[in-house]
């Protein structure tokens, strides 16, 4: 009884220092029972085709939650009894047994643990159908969250973190109880001064060229990328991860020896450290730095992680977007004997079309040699594509308004690549000659090449496919030929389901073109002879006879909204975790700190001044790390849209902004406590 | 005109149900280049005596004046920057900032005084020669002995000329021959700056150095002795205070170790 009451006292007169730790703890756990109240509701998604991708995509973000977590709970933890050391060693000076002290930090971690689980508990119940509504607006779509109450959710948190805070308490009892008496009196090392070694200086311009390199080559890669054609197509590769290495090694470098070696230079320069407190403020910057090394690395790769991450998402959405718009403009298209059914399909089901158009395509056998933008995109190309007219082209104008127009004649052809959609601007591109198989067209030269494929990449072989005149098309004797109907009608949730029904009934009806080897490849290349074989063989190249696009946008829809949601609230986590310990480790210092500025005051120092250097020191230690890590996450970003050519970083920057924003909260508090910590009472 | 002059001062700590009574009523004046010692009993007051005086503190009531100003009513601000300017501190525990190193522990006070760094690296110089730090500049006060400790401390005091200094139990941590060079640093300090020193200390062979001791009991001024003849008969005089001082029937702790 005894035992419970000390913890419970001690508990509440630390409230102060455990207030954040609990706060960031509560709302861990809200989360994290958010999403477990989320994926555990079946009624919410049993309507939705993807309900078993965001069952999962929430359940197993919340493993990794509960490892973030747990990761962040045995850091706090042991930090905790670091702080309270000299309490423990006292208590076994006046007797008290080893194992009695340990049951006292169980039952006060417990007691923490405890609130901490009641209030995330209670936030999360409170809160949960705001998560849903949130999640539901952001896959767009139609349901109606009603009153959120899973009861299997509640038992699973609480069993989870009960089981947590046992394995915690016990850890940190067993740890208590094997310190021995000495160590624990050893007043804690605070004031330790690092002395600047000639290795250390010399690590620390290490430290600071490899980032000055990556963010070079970051910045500059498509210009240094020719000069590693030695390593092939894997430069792409490889440049990426050694600038990754350097951007590793050269953040930890930097925090451990390059920002010391920076301050001791300010130190020298009597110029600028001979101002008023400047002196003090640099040398505790540095020790303060010092100790923060590793937390500091830390939140600098995990919040360039989680922005890079989540911007990439953003440029993968785009491009995803885009490379829908290339393979399936059109709402639907099928091959020209299924249309009727089709038809009657949409009339049966009030799906008014808007415009339909037939077109015609040929698949011929097709060899051009071409040079992209990084060399490794394109190379040579042969084997089967397919031709459209010039007719049909300007006839799918009237759907694909975007659609570029142009006038051929018969010796010229428009190139129609699928890849350049994902693979960025052909630069540097010269005439380029096709030699086609067909023996009435040897030879055309490619006019334009392009990413807007006329009824869409997905009916055309090998996502390759030529533009010819009408006079060409007409005298090209193809290895096979198509004819498609194109429907087009508003994208709606019931003409989602429409198509979907459509694709599933007609899932097996494809064209198969089954090549044919003849004679021996010249050395990788191949050549084909095509003919049209219809649902015979499993064959090479294939198309399926009807496409749709709602389908497809919805599960883009369902599959980037479920990201952004996931990752938004794990960054969440992250930054309040990171938050919480580096102002933990700054408040832990305070107290000790307390003789030194009494000094400065006695030194004739005003209140005001010592408050200043106080909020610049505690500045910077919370937004060093932040702003270095935008800053990788930028030139990783950078690289990143070399690749996929599409930027949109709103989410990243509201994800940043935020994380500042709360950073910034941190280091107000954490400035305001640690004035009145250290103003003499 | 006198550079302290504190009147009917006193202290009061603590609330309603538990006041403490620190200093009751002192008056006292030290004139310009005196080296004044102030010796007690151990609670006897001494140091709140010297926080008052050093504005450190505030007294509960009466009125302090510094070099003719009344700073007692002084704001914060003010006062800092009079401490910054005016007045000079040693402590027992030396109070260096383990983070700097010795040359910037001695150059501080400057720089907070906003001096250039011309100025800044003479006043260095010469305080260096003075009290034979030049081989310990880079060092850190970690690395040092107590007694090159208490110099740096020292030389930071005086590197400003304060016209007062205050040094409370400068010799403590030290052991008998640092504690004697010290000693016959400030001597110089106060003969030839003219510095004038005040020194809180209850070692009676420290405060034979003073040319003037107070002796404080129970926060109230109790007896003054002035030095008249040599070093060694003013310690004799100070022996025989302290016993009159323990004689009257309370534990003097450490200030009277043979009562």
């Amino acid at each position: 009884m005894v035992l419970l009451r000390l913890a419970f006292k001690n508990a509440r007169q630390n409230f102060n220092r455990y207030f954040v730790y609990v706060f960031a703890c509560a709302l861990a756990i809200t989360i994290y029972f958010a999403f477990n109240a989320l994926a555990l509701t079946p009624y919410l998604w049993h309507t939705l085709p993807d309900a078993e991708m965001i069952k999962n995509g929430l359940l197993s973000t919340n493993a990794f939650i509960l490892i973030f977590i747990v990761a962040f709970m045995f850091y706090a933890n042991l930090f905790f009894v670091q702080q309270q050391r000299r309490e423990i060693a006292l208590f076994n000076l006046l007797g008290v047994s080893r194992w009695r002290i340990s049951g006292y930090f169980f039952l006060e971690n417990l007691l923490l643990g405890l609130l901490s689980l009641i209030l995330g508990l209670l936030l999360g119940i409170l809160l949960a159908k705001l998560f849903a509504l949130l999640l539901v607006k952001l896959i767009g779509a139609s349901i109606s969250v009603g009153l959120l109450f899973s009861g299997a959710a509640i038992g699973q948190t609480i069993g989870t973190f009960l089981l947590v805070y046992i394995f915690l308490a016990l850890f940190d009892a067993g740890l208590i109880a094997h310190y021995p008496l000495a160590i624990l009196f050893r007043q804690p090392v605070t004031d330790k001064v690092v002395p600047i070694t000639f290795w250390r200086y010399l690590l620390g311009l290490l430290g600071l060229a490899l980032l000055a390199s990556a963010y070079g080559m970051a910045q500059f890669y498509t210009e240094i990328l020719p000069h590693f054609k030695f390593l092939g197509a894997a430069a792409a590769i490889i440049v990426p991860l050694l600038i990754l290495v350097f951007v590793l090694v050269g953040t930890f470098l930097f925090y451990r020896f390059s920002l010391l070696a920076l301050l001791m230079q300010l130190r020298h320069w009597y110029r600028f450290s001979y101002r008023k407190i400047r002196l003090f403020t640099l040398a505790n910057l540095s020790q303060r730095l010092h100790r923060h090394v590793n937390i500091s690395w830390l939140v600098t790769i995990l919040a360039a992680i989680t922005l890079t991450v989540l911007g990439s998402i953003t440029m993968i959405y785009t491009a995803s977007y885009d490379g829908l718009n290339t393979d399936q403009p059109l709402a639907l298209t099928v091959d020209r004997q299924l249309a009727p059914a089709v038809a009657q399909h949409l009339t049966k089901h009030q799906l008014t079309v808007q415009q339909k158009q037939p077109a015609t395509f040929k698949v011929t056998g097709a060899q051009f040699k071409l040079d992209s933008l990084l060399g490794f995109h394109y190379g040579a190309f042969t084997g089967p594509l397919t031709v459209i007219s010039q007719q049909d082209y300007q006839a799918a104008r009237r759907l694909q308004p975007n659609l570029p127009a142009f006038r051929l004649n018969d010796q010229q052809v428009i190139l129609l690549l699928r890849k350049l959609a994902y693979a960025g601007q052909t630069k540097r591109q010269q005439v380029v000659t096709l030699r086609l198989t067909a023996t009435t067209v040897k030879q055309l030269k490619v006019k334009q090449v392009s990413a807007a494929f006329p009824y869409g990449a997905n009916n055309y072989v090998n996502g390759t496919g030529l533009v010819v005149s009408d006079a060409v098309f007409q005298r090209l004797n193809a290895n096979a030929q198509t004819h498609l109907m194109a429907f087009q009608f508003a994208g709606s949730h019931h003409s989602e389901q429409v198509s979907q029904q459509l694709i599933d009934r007609y899932q097996q009806h494809y064209h198969y073109f089954d090549p044919q080897k003849t004679g021996q490849p010249p050395k990788n290349l191949h050549t084909f002879q095509l003919s049209k074989v219809h649902r015979t063989t499993a064959a090479q190249h294939n198309l399926p006879m009807l496409q749709a696009r709602y389908p497809a946008t919805r599960w883009l829809r369902t599959l980037f909204g479920l990201d952004f949601y996931i990752i938004g609230f794990f960054s969440l986590i992250f930054i309040m975790a990171t938050g919480s310990i580096i102002m933990l480790k700054q408040l832990a210092e305070a107290s000790g700190k307390r003789q030194q500025y009494a000094l400065l005051i006695k030194l004739g120092i005003s209140q005001r001044e010592i408050n200043h250097t106080i909020y610049l020191q505690t500045g910077i230690a919370f937004l060093l790390p932040i702003t270095l890590g935008v800053i990788n996450a930028y030139f990783a970003l950078h690289i990143l849209n070399i690749w996929l050519n599409q930027l949109d970083l709103t989410f990243a920057y509201l994800l940043g902004a935020i994380y500042l924003a709360v950073y910034i909260v941190y280091w107000w508090l954490t400035a305001k406590i640690y004035c009145r910590m250290i103003t003499p009472t | 005109m006198p550079l302290i002059d504190v009147q009917d001062v006193h202290k009061v700590y603590g609330h309603r149900a538990n006041l403490v009574t620190a200093v009751a009523g002192v008056s006292l004046q030290v004139l310009q280049g005196e080296f004044v010692g102030i010796m007690g009993p151990s609670g006897a007051g001494k140091t709140t005596l010297l926080n008052l005086m050093s504005t450190i503190d505030r007294p509960t009531s009466g009125q302090i004046f510094l070099n003719q100003k009344n700073v007692t009513y002084m704001k914060n601000a003010a006062l800092a920057k009079f401490r910054r300017e005016q007045l000079g501190f040693i402590f027992q525990d030396f109070n260096l900032l383990a983070a700097l190193t010795v040359r910037e522990n001695l150059v501080l006070p400057l720089t907070l005084a906003g001096y250039s760094v011309v100025a800044i690296n003479q006043a260095l110089q010469k305080i260096v020669g003075i009290l034979g730090l030049n081989s310990l500049l880079n060092r850190y006060p970690d690395d040092i002995s107590p007694g090159q400790k208490q110099r740096v401390a020292c030389g930071r005091a005086i590197i400003t000329q304060p016209h007062l200094l205050f040094a409370d139990e400068p010799t403590g941590s030290l052991d008998s021959k640092a504690a004697t060079e010290l000693l016959r640093y400030l001597t110089i300090i106060n003969a030839k700056a003219g510095t004038t020193v005040v020194m809180v200390t209850h070692d009676a062979f420290t405060a034979s150095y003073c040319r003037r001791i107070l002796f404080i009991k129970d926060g109230q001024l109790f007896a003054e002795i002035v030095r008249q003849g040599s070093r060694q008969s003013f310690f004799q005089q100070v022996i025989d205070m302290q016993a009159t001082i323990g004689g009257g029937g309370r534990t003097n702790g450490a200030s009277a170790p043979g009562f």
